[in-house]
């Protein structure tokens, strides 16, 4: 299986995002705590403030009030403003007392008690000055009073910016934090879409891998992954596969032909095999394969059955051709043994015809009338027209087989060769020979060089009734591709609906008495044009003349004939 | 008349036989033909054993082979001639009705001097072989060890 496609980690800036914002959230609760407790601190002595102050005010009642009873006293002597002036000295002194404890923290106000008790222990006491010293003490208070209370105002207001900032902040930052996991999610979402759709398509590719399967094999030999239409085929199955050893799955001599390219894969060498299973035949191969940092195999099989059935066929199909080709040798052999024995066992029995009939017209001439006489020549014309025709089809029998030899051969020289061996029948002729400038060809010289002295050859024999022969060799117009030669002679001629006869074995459209022959020098001709990739054909009228033509390819190219 | 030398025809028809002597004989030759029926008696010959083991001295001017005949053929007859360091001087000629090539191109490997097919016609048969014993058996100058005979 494909790596997935990578998440990317939580992006960096919404962990600081966060982070930030609890810090700020963390400050904001601090901040308020702390102003709480201020706050809650600065009522506690706002209501110590008042206790000294009311204690202030009672003792200055309690001073005023034993003035006046003393006073009272002095100007009436009586005995009862006495007692309330000790009555209220007493109070005087208790409220002096809570005073010293309530004010130990303050220096000033300590010493301002100091003077009140030495005051308040005088004799005659100076109220002015007890009151002026409350007085400060007083005033001493308020101002510690109103210092608090700024104090705490300034804290309650810092508080108050501090959650205002820092919640604007926050809020901020909780939204921008918000946006960005936002966005990464979304990402994510894709991503794992994405990643989705391509394992689903990795997995149908494996599942529809048609014609065949991929599986997946551990060091155990367990397969884990197994896909493919295939499988179906031959009665496998994902889950019978996938999770199970290939000796749980599979036959055991399939174990035993797979075993080792699958031993083989994991020691990292790959395999090819061609493995029959379940009816079929499978192309197999096995390569290792590292999948999650794991050492694995993978195999993929095609089936092949088609394939091999054509292959069959083909093998087939060559065995019964070569089968053809040795049945064709051997025919061909003995063709050749025929042929051996027709031109050494059949030309000797016509030889000893003529031989003898030579000597017996030698030896008994004087003895025979003229009719037996005419009878002998008879039967040696006869014998040596059969020893001709002999010759004449062992030659084309040979034309048809054999290599080609291959040449560059001039069609002006081998015409020349063959107009000078024909020298001998031109004795008492009048024969004109136009011979045009004529190309060279690639081909075999000795069957190029038969075809010119065939057509030669008839055409001297067929212009013999012309007192003056003419007879032209040439070259034709023609497609590129081809050489055309032309031999055209003023003889006999021919009628044209014949000319395809022309070129058959033993076929002759004259008589042997008029013009004598075996039938076999133009088959001759066709069939080495034929073999030489070339067409022959011709052109005639009764009584004025005959061309024969022979196109050979530029090129040349055997053709069987 | 010029000195007469020996020819050894090998040819196992009895018909060309005749004609072949017939031939020879309008020019006189014919009384100096030894005459073998196959490729074995043809050794014999040569190598004086068997039927001929008491023959005279001396080699034959020039063999003249059939190419197909019984026991021993004629090219195989040509093979041992022409390895045989006493026998390989000796010109040889095929006198065959066979024009087949591969049976030409085999005896001129093997060593043939002459190879001439025999004409259908008669008049040309005995032309050829006339032509073969005058030019082997007269006008060629025969290797040493080759039978003379006195006038």
């Amino acid at each position: 299986m494909p790596s997935a496609v990578p998440l990317r980690p939580l992006s960096a800036w919404i962990v600081v995002g966060l982070v930030a914002s609890v810090v700020i959230l963390i400050v904001i609760g601090a901040d308020s705590y702390r102003s709480a407790i201020a706050t809650a601190e600065n009522a506690r002595w706002v209501a110590h403030t008042h206790e000294v102050v009311s204690h202030l005010w009672n003792l200055s009642t309690d001073i005023v009030t034993v003035e006046s009873r003393r006073r009272a006293h002095a100007l009436t002597g009586d005995e009862e403003q006495v007692e309330r002036a000790h009555a209220s000295g007493a109070s005087a002194r208790e409220n002096l007392q809570r005073l010293r404890r309530l004010t130990a923290d303050n220096a000033r106000q300590q010493q301002r008690l100091d003077r009140l008790d030495g005051l308040v222990a005088a004799r005659v006491a100076d109220v002015d000055e007890i009151r002026t010293v409350i007085r400060e003490m007083l005033d001493e208070e308020a101002t510690l009073l109103a210092q608090r209370d700024a104090d705490t105002a300034a804290s309650l207001r810092r508080t108050k910016q501090v959650i205002a900032l820092g919640g604007v902040s926050a809020g901020a930052l909780v939204a921008a934090t918000s946006f960005l996991f936002y966005r990464e999610s979304h990402h994510r979402q894709r991503a794992e879409t994405e990643l989705r759709r391509r394992e689903a398509l990795y997995r149908s590719i494996f599942s529809q891998f048609p014609n065949g399967a991929v599986l997946l094999f551990d060091r155990d030999l367990r397969y884990r992954l197994a896909e493919g239409r295939g499988l179906a085929e031959v009665g496998l199955s994902k889950a019978g596969l996938e999770g199970r050893t290939i000796w749980e799955a599979l036959p055991a001599e399939t174990c035993a032909a797979i075993e080792p390219a699958y031993r083989d894969a994991l020691a990292g060498q790959a395999t090819s095999f061609e493995v029959p299973f379940g009816g079929r035949h499978y192309a197999v191969h096995v390569s290792p394969l590292v999948a999650g940092g794991e050492a694995m195999g993978m195999v993929v099989t095609l089936d092949i059955s088609e394939r091999k059935r054509a292959e069959d066929e083909v093998r087939r199909l060559n065995a019964e051709l070569y089968q053809r080709i040795v049945e064709a040798t051997s025919a061909n052999q003995e063709l050749e043994a025929f042929s051996y024995s027709v031109s050494h066992d059949l030309r000797a029995p016509i030889r000893h015809i003529n031989g003898f009939v030579d000597m017996l017209q030698r030896r008994a001439a004087g003895a025979l009338d003229e009719t037996a006489q005419r009878h002998l020549q008879t039967i040696a014309r006869a014998s040596r027209h059969m020893g001709q025709l002999i010759d004449d089809l062992l030659a084309f029998s040979r034309m048809g087989r054999g290599e080609l030899a291959r040449g560059r051969v001039s069609l002006g020289s081998l015409t020349r060769d063959a107009i000078e061996n024909l020298r001998p029948e031109l004795d008492g002729r009048s024969v004109e020979w136009k011979v045009d400038d004529l190309p060279d060809v690639t081909g075999d010289p000795a069957m190029l060089r038969i075809v010119l002295s065939n057509l030669l050859s008839n055409a001297v024999k067929y212009t013999r009734p012309q007192p003056r022969a003419v007879i032209q060799v040439g070259q034709a117009a023609g497609p590129p591709d081809e050489i055309v030669l032309f031999v055209k002679d003023n003889g006999v001629g021919f009628e044209m609906k014949y000319a395809d006869k022309l070129f058959g074995v033993f076929q002759r459209l004259h008589r042997s008495d008029q013009f004598e022959g075996t039938g076999i020098g133009l088959a001759t001709v066709r069939r080495i044009v034929h073999r030489h990739g070339g067409r022959t054909w011709a052109d005639a009228t009764v009584d004025g003349g005959a061309t024969f033509y022979v196109a050979l390819p530029a090129r040349a190219e055997e053709e069987e004939a | 008349m010029t000195d007469l030398k020996r020819i050894l025809l090998a040819e196992d028809n009895e018909h060309d036989v005749e004609l072949t002597l017939s031939a020879l004989s309008e020019y006189r030759l014919a009384n100096e033909v030894v005459v073998t029926r196959d490729g074995a008696e043809a050794l014999d010959y040569l190598y004086r054993r068997g039927a001929f083991r008491l023959r005279e001295e001396g080699n034959p001017v020039v063999v003249l082979l059939d190419l197909k005949m019984p026991k021993v053929d004629g090219l195989e007859v040509l093979r041992q001639i022409k390895q045989d360091g006493a026998l390989r001087q000796i010109p040889v000629v095929m006198l065959t009705s066979s024009r087949e090539e591969n049976d030409l191109v085999e005896s001129y490997r093997l060593g043939v001097n002459a190879y001439v097919v025999k004409p259908v016609e008669f008049s040309r048969f005995v032309q050829a072989v006339r032509e073969l014993g005058v030019f082997w058996a007269v006008i060629n100058e025969a290797p040493p060890g080759s039978v003379r005979k006195g006038p």
